[in-house]
């Protein structure tokens, strides 16, 4: 009967949706109207509960992307001109319909994603609603700055918006991480051309959908298609005054060669392998401090692992490893996988056949170079239509850092435990990859928490906690995971230039001719 | 470093056909979220390969297959199969617009375990 009211569910669900105004198609959103692409042509996006089709969306062409372009350039200077005041206040209003449109935002996210409803309503969708405030409130507070250069002469500096903008959207948080980057961007009085990844297009249409009208024409477009036709489009093109990408590292490494011919800013963030470090006095007492950082091991799960700071690399002292790992096992067997419309399910299915295709080979791959599985491996067989869902049971190894499950991004709920006798082997073993973007350290005592997070070369270390993602804390990452720092003010100055008036107050000439 | 690298049928027939289309090719597999560890295939005026990527083998007499992260030695051990698939991707692959992509994956087996 599982096949029935499975079915009925996820039926059930797009049917609200549609009542609540969502569409089966939507075209590309561009200067303010549903714009049909050139090419003519959709492509559908399927839920990964169960590969069913839910919506089409346009399948544009470069062609495309100069008319989203073409929208946003004879608006850039009015926009750029409009008052911070007017511009917070339009992004307070945003806020405001995405709150009162939360739970069809959540149940559109979760069905397209496939991530569990619990997290899109307690997590993607807050936090998506508080950026708009955030940045609402950064742009109230900006200022220029002055400097005294001597008693006649005095150096202004404005900040000024970049113009034209290009983002291109991951698929793993897709309006979430759409949000982090149009706020700041549209806060600081630029206009936006983004594309949202082709697994994942509906909540970012939706939001075009809900939103769009409180902005002027041309502001944000919205195109959809393949990556390597309009993302590639957008990138390279000369029209745009600055990209942000976040995805993987060759596509990363491309987008800074086409920014290099216009000579453009760019911000990449482009995934991790965070260490999560946990020291043996976690265990000195069985309490809520424990409680909480058995969950914190546990977090590699949480986005079904799809997420750039999933604390993939698992560091446990030697000498709690058995009784620490026996309790940590026992926490990830208790995560419950299944529909994620469900608001028990703690786990839903990867985002696509892709995906999980992959996560199965680096499971192998872990399996093959002696790798020891704890709990999980396999798929996860839901039954009845869920059968052709992507869902993976949670997966912990016990192994060594030079292993490749341990060096490479699997980008699935999969976590590489290894063991470390000294905080200084911690600290080594945690900066022995390529990567760092996040990093995890969990200690009763505050002198091993704050050296490991000083030393950790990774742009965030999350102390006695993981996997939160406020509105005011910087994040971004070291080395090979990119540069530039989002969700705090700072990333303003990635959408502004700076305008330096020097005056000079003098009558008398400088006396060299 | 030379990996032995194995070309499916339809893998070589479909890098014969781009390489008619674009010219010269290379596959570069990087690392990283999303849809890291993945072959992009790249005009190779298009692409700067750099001192840290490692050249693993050749899928044809002339395009090169970089790996731009991850354990290149470990991988070269064992062998890729380098093959195609249909569906829609956001790859900035050349393949990618025709609506099939690149997939690596192990020789399992070829260690001598299964």
């Amino acid at each position: 009967m599982a096949t029935a009211v499975n079915q009925s569910s996820i039926q059930d669900v797009l049917e609200t949706l549609h009542k609540a105004g969502v569409r089966s198609r939507y075209e590309n959103y561009i200067g303010g109207k549903w714009v049909p692409p050139t090419t003519g042509r959709y492509f559908v996006s399927q839920s990964p509960i169960n590969a069913e089709p839910i919506c089409e969306f346009a399948r544009s062409g470069p062609a495309d992307v100069e008319k989203a372009l073409d929208a946003a350039h004879a608006v850039r200077e009015k926009w750029g001109h409009t008052s911070p005041a007017d511009r917070a206040t339009i992004l307070l209003k945003i806020a405001d319909v995405v709150e009162q449109n939360l739970e069809t935002l959540a149940l559109a996210e979760t069905l397209d994603n496939g991530k569990p409803i619990r997290e899109t309503r307690a997590a993607d969708m807050p936090l998506t609603v508080d950026h708009f405030r955030y940045f609402a409130a950064c742009i109230r507070a900006e200022e220029g700055a002055l400097s005294d250069i001597d008693n006649d002469t005095v150096a202004y500096h404005f900040k000024e918006p970049l113009g034209v903008v290009g983002q291109i959207i991951p698929w793993n948080f897709p309006l979430l991480m759409a949000a982090w980057k149009l706020a700041p961007a549209l806060a600081a009085g630029n206009c936006v051309v983004i594309k949202p990844a082709s697994n994942t297009p509906l909540s970012l249409m939706l939001f075009a959908q809900l939103v769009g009208d409180l902005l002027p024409p041309g502001v944000l477009n919205v195109v959809t298609g393949p990556g390597g036709e309009i993302g590639k489009a957008l990138a390279s093109n000369k029209r745009i005054a600055k990209i942000a990408f976040t995805g993987e590292t060759t596509t990363g490494r491309l987008i800074m060669q086409y920014a290099s011919e216009p000579i453009i800013p760019q911000t990449l963030e482009l995934g991790g392998k965070s260490p999560n470090i946990f020291f043996a006095d976690v265990m000195d007492a069985d309490d809520d401090f424990l409680d909480k950082t058995l969950e914190g091991f546990a977090l590699f799960a949480l986005n079904k692992g799809e997420v750039c700071t999933c604390p993939s690399r698992a560091l446990v002292q030697e000498s709690i490893y058995d009784k620490f790992m026996e309790r940590a096992v026992a926490r990830v067997k208790k995560i419950k996988v299944a529909n994620p419309l469900d608001p028990t399910s703690m786990m839903g299915p990867q985002v696509s056949k892709e995906q999980i295709t992959k996560i199965l080979d680096y499971i192998r791959i872990g399996r093959e170079e002696g790798a020891q599985c704890l709990t999980g491996g396999e798929r996860a067989h839901l039954g009845g239509d869920m059968e052709n869902g992507y869902f993976m049971e949670p997966t912990v190894f016990a192994g060594d850092n030079k292993m490749r499950v341990f060096q490479e991004e699997i980008f699935g709920p999969v976590v590489s435990v290894t063991k470390f006798k000294t905080l200084e082997e911690a600290i080594e073993i945690g900066n022995d990859t390529p990567y760092g973007l996040g990093s995890g350290v969990w200690s009763r005592n505050m002198n091993n928490t704050y050296r490991v997070g000083r030393e950790i070369k990774a742009g965030r270390c999350w102390t006695n906690c993981y996997h939160v993602y406020p509105a005011g804390a910087a994040f971004g990452g070291y080395k090979e995971s990119g540069f530039g720092r989002e969700t705090h003010k700072m990333i303003l100055d990635h959408y502004q230039q700076t305008k330096n008036l020097l005056v000079s107050y003098s009558t008398k000439a400088m006396g060299f001719f | 470093m030379s990996a032995d690298i194995e070309v499916t049928a339809r893998a070589a027939a479909l890098l014969k056909e781009l390489k008619e289309r674009h010219g010269a090719l290379l596959f570069h597999q990087g690392g990283g979220c999303c849809d890291g560890s993945v072959p992009l295939c790249l005009k190779q005026n298009e692409f700067r390969i750099g001192s840290r990527d490692t050249l693993l083998g050749f899928v044809d007499e002339d395009t090169p297959f970089y790996l731009g992260s991850g354990q290149p030695e470990q991988v070269a051990q064992r062998g890729l199969v380098l093959d195609v698939v249909d569906g829609d991707t956001d790859r900035f692959s050349v393949e990618a617009a025709d609506g099939v992509y690149f997939v690596s994956r192990p020789q399992w087996g070829a260690c001598g375990k299964e």
